[in-house]
């Protein structure tokens, strides 16, 4: 293969896993969103089931996609996976008992807090997939 | 407790988080458990700081663990019974002659950036300030 052919199969390489970490990174804030829907509902359970897939979806991220990602989104995504780790807790909480305001509050503030962070890292690998 | 001694190592990373937090540059957040609070430092490195009960078991105020970690991987937790004997006085200065006001201190200046108390109050003083002149 020449050089030049080599070069583009590396760059075709490289556009499909920048699409498919933003594809990865706009789904699991998808899934935030679901977990915001779900807690506003008190639907804990499942709430809980989604959190936990989305701990596990974005621990694979971080390690399969690790070469694409900057420090910065680096440290987001284990902030992230902190952040859902303590929902989570407080998911199974509330599975036995009523959350008080201030906790439903807290969980609610966290979403949005996620989902932004998300959005923004989705954002930033989105507008990637164009330039060389 | 920490399960590894407490060297000269973990008593300079202590006392930098310590002063980190009092200088406001250690990014703490609230999390959806009011007692515990998170602070990315960089890559996957990451602390949080959670109030316990008394580790002596009194009814008395919480104490609190400080855990740093690399990913979902804790690399240490830490509380107060960990530097038992340790001359924060000499440290930190000298209203520091008891390790859980250090932790308390602590705990405190990462609640108040986490919740944004500060600079809210600033920002607030500041309205005041100009309506007063």
């Amino acid at each position: 293969m020449s050089k030049r052919a080599e070069e583009a199969a590396v760059e075709a390489r490289n556009l499909i896993e920048r699409k498919s970490v933003a594809q990865e990174l706009r789904e699991c804030g998808d899934d935030i969103n679901l977990i915001k829907i779900n807690s506003e509902n008190s639907i804990w359970p499942v709430a809980s089931f989604i959190c936990n897939r989305l701990i596990l979806r974005l621990t694979f991220i971080i390690n399969r996609w690790s070469d694409h990602f900057c420090d910065d989104t680096k440290s987001n995504l284990s902030l992230t996976i902190t952040q859902l780790d303590t929902l989570n807790s407080q998911f199974r909480k509330f599975i036995i008992r009523t959350p008080n305001q201030s906790e439903m509050s807290g969980i609610l503030s966290v979403a949005v807090r996620l989902s932004t962070i998300l959005a923004a890292e989705y954002g930033k690998y989105e507008s990637t997939i164009n330039k060389k | 407790m920490a399960d590894f001694p407490i060297n000269a190592e973990v008593i300079a990373l202590f006392t930098k988080i310590f002063k980190g937090t009092l200088k406001g540059v250690i990014q703490w957040e609230k999390t959806a458990d009011t007692s515990m609070l998170v602070a990315p430092l960089e890559g996957e490195y990451g602390l949080s700081l959670k109030e316990i009960p008394d580790l002596d078991e009194r009814d008395a105020p919480p104490d609190h663990a400080l855990s740093l970690s690399k990913g979902r991987q804790i690399i240490f937790i830490l509380n107060r019974k960990d530097f038992e004997g340790i001359d924060f006085q000499r440290l930190l200065g000298e209203k520091y002659e008891h390790v859980y006001t250090v932790f308390r201190e602590l705990w405190i200046n990462a609640y108040l950036k986490a919740h944004k108390i500060t600079e809210e109050i600033n920002i607030i003083s500041s309205i005041l300030d100009k309506k007063l002149k």
